[in-house]
């Protein structure tokens, strides 16, 4: 499709909410104390609001179906109203209530006979307790509106007639909380209308209350009432856990605005104006472009590209995905990678075959499998009927090395095949330990945290009165990443060469090394650190990445959850927690002191080419491929391509071919980063003199400057190997 | 497979572990690094054929190049024919100051031929030929067929002011798109690693490439 040419008068407005961004951010980052190292989400910090939860008696913690969901109700209704004056929306949320307010499971519903293990083991994230991670259905509120979704609850309520009202108690005031805060919206649109003197901002404000007016009678008619409907649900679902899924965002929009354009009551550009007003609300994540779920149409509309040029022309952080498959016309991917070319803005990409692959491999129908979008960081989920909690699970599979390593000193008469079966065993112990969480998790989360926004959102959670975790929705994947796969595998490899096959250590003098933090012993160090890494073709380290990604996908795979019987699927997704899990870890034998990071996802470590395995992003590509765990979880593969290199070495087509070839491999994800290692390194000396460069941290985007200087050098370091 | 060995300096810590051998393998600094490596066709075909889905999807290919790969002809012929078995595009890309048959017997889909000046004394006193062999070379590739691809490396204060002469002779020889390539200092660091005195020239700008892409039209 032809970019659409949008009107100065347009840009100005999206300007506008872009320069807004930027002094906001500057207020959140004040706030924050400098950085915010994850999503950089849309909400407004408002000093000056102040609201008083009622905590259950006796408790510190707010917990329960009834007493969350009457306090979430009520924080929405207080929350303070937001209509920045060149936007096309209203509505705006306030922080994570849960941040603000201590939410989440009780004192008596912790799971303090796995404390141990965890601690052992390193396990920080555990997924007991985990929220917010599936994708709802936003079909369902589109279609039924507010109003319509509070009569479901209260139909099915009386339908079901629960032996506890709290589930539905629970949901409903939460519900009506949304609806008041709609209320409060109108009553401030109103009244800005009223008070304007500017005529274009009167009559927008006056769009705005009547948008808002009937949506509280009932479903969404237009595409801006249907932007402003997904903004409210933005709003509302950031705030209680940081939810932040909107699904197949061009289908979900795709009818309203083919009505409104043919009707004349929108042009390509107001959609664009109205895309990023509800980009500016917040990042949640959405996917453009993939696939029908029969397969035989290509869901690309002119739609996908005007919400990719909303995204453009804003320029600030967004969480949009376009969906690659093998025989798309590529258009789509195309004009995304323009938009990183230029400015950072852009898309990530998933990619069809692995993800689909996968999850066919579990069972479940390639048809159902091509409708699953990537909408969280890393992560893929079928939106409404989905519960697949992924990246809330982290194992860090050097604490079962670090065990491992001890083990086989202490048994005597070392070697490999020793240090390999300690490993798998400690490996087994932190998944087992990890599959007792999910156990845990299912039957607590529910009494405690129910997921009370996005169940709204679900088929089945209203009709059946049950939690989407435990039976509300018909699909549950619980997922662990296996995190620090290049960590793991070089010093496998290191210990193997230098030890076993070149004799230049021995078993005592290595392990003394590295129990030592290699306090006088740099250059064991070094020898351990210089061999060919996990990355380069045919080497040692590769083989043992691939041992170990099987061994750990085997151990989540084989059995499900022990109590339960639940699903467990593995992935290998760090986030950007490679410092959080490497700060508590000793020395390990590839080279790496105590607390440095470990290795990101499944990527090779930062300067593992050398020589005449000069880095190229093939390179990288093709070991992130080959060590994909394969169920349909995303491993992303993390590119940051200098622009110049890029120019000089067949432009935007040779990043179309990469990703199309990744794709083919079995890739799951590619997060982009195009930028000169001088621009980046300048931006890291003086990140406030940068304050719009926008970057691609893991899955999510950010403004680079926003970053602390432990995430930017994150991203350094990629460039700079 | 013998390495070729390049030193960086920085990195030597003055360990003494390559006193006798300047083996990489026993540099744990990094400080010696492989540079290049013997193999045979089929060992560099193994090592190629992984990457080839991305040459299928980018519609490219190989691109043999060097210092001058054709002095490794008999080894170019045998990698090439493989590649074209498997259905890989190649490309060598060459000063083409070698014998013709040389060229020939290579045989790539594609040349990617540099030209550097035309002034015989200028060519010499900038790489060591008056150039009359490669303008010749080039004459015949044309003349039997041969897909080729001319280049001009631009460099200011060296061919900078011939370009435009270039250009003329090109375009009566039926070339009328040669790719005018920037000068860039890349290849330092590698120079420095070598041992080797890297020349240094003004990088052009993009304004100054601009203007003399404007000739093209």
């Amino acid at each position: 499709m032809d970019r659409v040419t949008i009107s100065n008068e347009i840009v100005s407005r999206i300007k506008a909410l872009r320069e807004t961004k930027f002094i906001e951010n500057k207020r959140k980052l004040a706030q924050k104390g400098g950085s915010y190292n994850i999503d950089d989400h849309g909400y407004i910090y408002f000093a000056d609001f102040h609201f008083e939860p009622e905590f259950p008696e006796g408790s510190d913690v707010l917990y329960g179906e009834k007493c969350v969901g009457e306090n979430l109700g009520r924080f929405f209704k207080e929350m303070p109203v937001y209509i920045h004056p060149q936007s096309a929306l209203a509505g705006a949320w306030a922080g994570f209530f849960q941040e603000m307010y201590p939410t989440g499971i009780c004192e008596a519903d912790q799971p303090v006979h796995l404390f141990d293990l965890h601690k052992k083991y390193g396990l920080q994230q555990t997924g007991i307790g985990g929220m917010n991670h599936l994708s709802p259905d936003m079909e369902i509120g589109l279609s039924l509106g507010f109003q319509g979704m509070l009569n479901k609850i209260r139909y099915y309520k009386h339908k079901n007639q629960p032996a506890s009202a709290d589930f539905y108690a629970g949901h409903e005031a939460v519900m009506v909380g949304i609806i008041d805060y709609t209320k409060n919206h109108l009553a401030e649109a109103q009244r800005c209308a009223d008070e304007s003197e500017d005529e274009w901002e009167k009559e927008n404000y006056a769009e705005i209350a009547s948008v808002l007016e009937n949506l509280l009678q009932g479903p969404p008619r237009t595409f801006r009432e249907a932007c402003q409907f997904l903004a409210i649900f933005q709003s509302a679902d950031r705030t209680y856990f940081g939810g932040g899924a909107l699904g197949q965002l061009d289908e979900l929009l795709r009818l309203y605005y083919e009505q409104d354009t043919a009707t004349g009551v929108i042009t390509d550009e107001d959609a664009v104006w109205m895309l990023a007003s509800l980009f500016y609300n917040d990042t949640h994540y959405s996917q453009i472009g993939g696939q029908s779920p029969d397969g035989t149409r290509e869901l690309t509309s002119p739609l996908s590209y005007l919400i990719l040029e909303a995204s453009h022309v804003l320029a600030i952080p967004s969480n949009l995905n376009v969906r690659v498959f093998e025989g798309s016309d590529n258009k789509l991917l195309h004009r995304a990678l323009e938009h990183i070319m230029a400015c950072g803005t852009g898309a990530a990409f998933s990619l069809s075959k692995g993800i689909e692959e996968g999850f066919v491999k579990q069972g479940h129908p390639i048809e159902l499998a091509r409708m699953r979008a990537k909408v969280g960081c890393n992560w893929v989920a079928l939106p409404g009927i989905e519960y697949p909690l992924q990246d809330v699970t982290r194992l860090n599979m050097a604490w079962p090395l670090h065990y491992a390593l001890e083990d086989v000193m202490v048994d005597g008469n070392p070697d490999m095949t020793k240090l390999w079966e300690r490993f798998a065993h400690h490996l087994a112990i932190a998944v087992k330990c990890l599959k007792d969480g999910y156990d845990w998790h299912y039957e607590v989360v529910s009494r405690n945290t129910p997921e009370l926004v996005l169940n709204l959102f679900c088929h089945g959670p209203i009709e059946r009165g049950l939690n989407s975790a435990q039976g509300g929705v018909d699909i549950l994947n619980l997922n662990i990443d296996g995190i620090a796969l290049a960590t793991v595998a070089d010093s496998f490899a290191a210990i193997e060469q230098r030890v076993m096959i070149e004799e230049k250590l021995t078993w005592a003098e290595m392990h003394h090394a590295v129990k030592n933090n290699y306090a006088d012993a740099e250059e064991i160090r070094l020898m351990l650190k210089s061999i060919p890494r996990y990355g380069n073709p045919d080497s040692l380290a590769l083989d043992w990445a691939i041992k170990i990604r099987d061994e750990f996908v085997n151990l989540c795979i084989a059995t499900p959850t022990p109590k339960h019987q639940l699903k467990v699927i593995p992935g290998m997704f760090s986030h950007g927690d490679v410092y959080m899990y490497g700060e508590v870890l000793p020395a390990t034998p590839n080279g790496r002191f105590d607390g440095e990071e470990i290795a990101h996802s499944n990527d090779p470590d930062p300067g593992f080419a050398n020589g005449i395995m000069s880095f190229s992003p093939t390179l990288k590509a093709n070991a992130v491929a080959l060590t994909q765990p394969g169920w349909g979880n995303s491993a992303p593969l993390h590119l940051d391509i200098d622009t110049n290199m890029v120019e000089g070495a067949g432009g935007i087509e040779a990043l179309v071919a990469l990703i199309q070839t990744h794709n083919q491999m079995g890739g799951t994800l590619i997060n982009l980063n195009c930028v000169t290692p001088d621009q980046i390194l300048k931006a890291h000396e003086n990140p406030e003199a940068y304050p719009d460069l926008v970057v691609r941290v893991t899955g999510y985007s950010a403004f680079f400057h926003s970053l602390s200087r432990e995430y930017r050098q994150q991203l350094v370091d990629r460039y700079l190997s | 497979m013998e390495p070729e060995v390049g030193f960086i300096e920085e990195k030597c810590i003055r360990c003494g572990n390559c006193a006798e051998v300047r083996d990489p393998s026993r540099c744990y600094t990094g400080a010696l690094v492989e540079v290049a490596r013997t193999f045979t066709p089929q060992e560099l075909w193994a090592l190629l054929k992984a990457d080839q889905p991305y040459y299928q999807n980018s519609k490219g290919g190989v691109t043999f190049s060097g210092g001058e790969c054709l002095l490794h002809v008999d080894f170019l012929e045998e990698i090439i024919a493989i590649c074209r078995e498997n259905g890989v595009h190649t490309a060598v890309d060459t000063a083409g100051h070698v014998p013709y048959k040389w060229l020939r017997q290579a045989n790539p889909d594609l040349f990617l031929y540099d030209i550097k000046a035309i002034d015989p004394v200028l060519h010499k006193r900038l790489t060591g030929v008056n150039g009359e062999l490669i303008w010749e070379n080039l004459g015949r590739l044309l003349q039997d067929g041969c897909q080729v691809q001319v280049r001009i490396p631009c460099v200011p204060g060296a061919n900078w002011e011939e370009i435009p002469e270039m250009i003329t002779r090109l375009r009566a020889l039926g070339i009328t798109n040669p790719d005018l390539l920037a000068y860039h200092s890349l290849g330092a660091d590698k120079s420095k690693w070598y041992g080797k005195e890297f020349v240094s020239f003004t990088q052009p700008t993009k304004e100054e490439m601009g203007e003399l892409k404007k000739l093209l039209s």
